[in-house]
């Protein structure tokens, strides 16, 4: 037997023997930790979900008062009324129907609505994504 | 046997890559195959440093931040052995850090070996004498304990992991050649200590 082998005998043989369930123990505490960190995680994505949803119904009354008060309305009307003022001044129907539109407003419910699909889709993928841990 | 056991039965042939895919994919229980896999040969790797009563701790932190970070292993570039010792190494540095049983300096002067000691080739052998005595359990932990922390992580490592040279320089981060240079070193203070019982420890 040569210096190595001998030495790797040696090393061997004074092995620590670990409690039964020590490796049970340690993974019930990263369960126990992963179920934390899930909890946390799905209800800030929930808290968010909510807070934007909240905030999306006066962003959306918002929008609508602006559509009204813009005359956005009247041009798209004006769009459909069949007497030929789109084929003759589309450039000048379309200018118009942008400069009416409620830009602001639109950008904001627009990005609400994306906060809020975005938070629940989070929401859900943390549950799914550990379902033993949700 | 429920369809979890079934599952875990499976998973127990996987190799540790293997077992770390599932884990991503939403298979928790690789994770738990996993530590059952390492909590011997971690504890026996920690056992070299510190108290028996601590082991499970040093255990659970190596656990706990292989877990957190298990999304930034990458095979290519070490195997999760290789990995899991090397989060295990930095554990117990910082337990014994934090309990200040090891300097800061004497980390540090590990750090600053001189570059010609990586050209030092690896001959150095242990008289039949020397090996007999290291037979005794009780004393040759005594003598690891005299050793540097690096020194004895690539005793530990080699005779008892049967790590390669290659490995051990992954978990400790340094070249191949400096690693075998240490355990030249290593082997030659180990048979100093030996054969010259109360001789001072050489300088690291």
């Amino acid at each position: 037997m040569n210096m190595d082998q001998r030495l790797t005998t040696i090393f061997k043989k004074d092995a620590y023997i670990p409690e039964p369930d020590l490796s049970l123990r340690i993974w019930d505490t990263i369960v126990l930790k992963q179920r934390r960190v899930t909890y946390r995680k799905r209800f800030g994505f929930l808290l968010v979900s909510i807070f934007s949803v909240t905030a999306l119904v006066p962003a959306i009354k918002g929008l609508a008062n602006d559509f009204a008060l813009s005359g956005f309305g009247k041009y798209v009307a004006l769009t459909f009324s069949g007497n030929g003022v789109l084929a003759h001044s589309w450039k000048e129907l379309l200018l118009s129907m942008a400069e009416s539109l409620p830009v602001m407003s639109v950008a904001l419910c627009f990005a609400l609505l994306v906060v809020v699909l975005w938070s629940l889709k989070r929401a859900v993928q943390t549950t799914i994504s550990h379902p033993r841990f949700a | 046997m429920s369809t979890t056991e079934v599952r875990e039965c499976i998973m127990q042939e996987k190799n540790d890559e293997e077992l770390i895919a599932l884990y991503n994919e939403g298979y928790e229980e690789a994770f738990k195959i996993l530590i059952e896999r390492y909590t011997d040969s971690l504890g026996n790797f920690s056992r070299r440093f510190v108290g028996i009563s601590v082991i499970p701790d040093i255990l659970q932190d190596t656990f706990i931040k292989a877990w957190k970070n298990i999304k930034n292993f990458d095979s290519r570039k070490a195997s999760f052995k290789t990995w899991i010792f090397t989060i295990a190494r930095n554990t117990v540095t910082d337990f014994l850090r934090k309990k200040k049983s090891v300097v800061f300096s004497d980390l540090e002067r590990m750090e600053e070996e001189t570059p010609f000691s990586d050209t030092l080739v690896d001959d150095a052998v242990l008289p039949d004498k020397v090996l007999e005595k290291l037979e005794d359990t009780l004393f040759l932990n005594t003598l690891l304990d005299t050793l540097s922390l690096d020194y004895r992580t690539i005793f530990t490592l080699h005779y008892q992991e049967e790590m390669t040279f290659e490995e051990i320089g992954k978990v400790l981060n340094k070249p191949m050649n400096t690693v075998k240079s240490y355990h030249r070193r290593a082997l030659l203070q180990l048979q100093k200590m030996v054969t010259i019982p109360h001789a001072p420890e050489e300088e690291v």
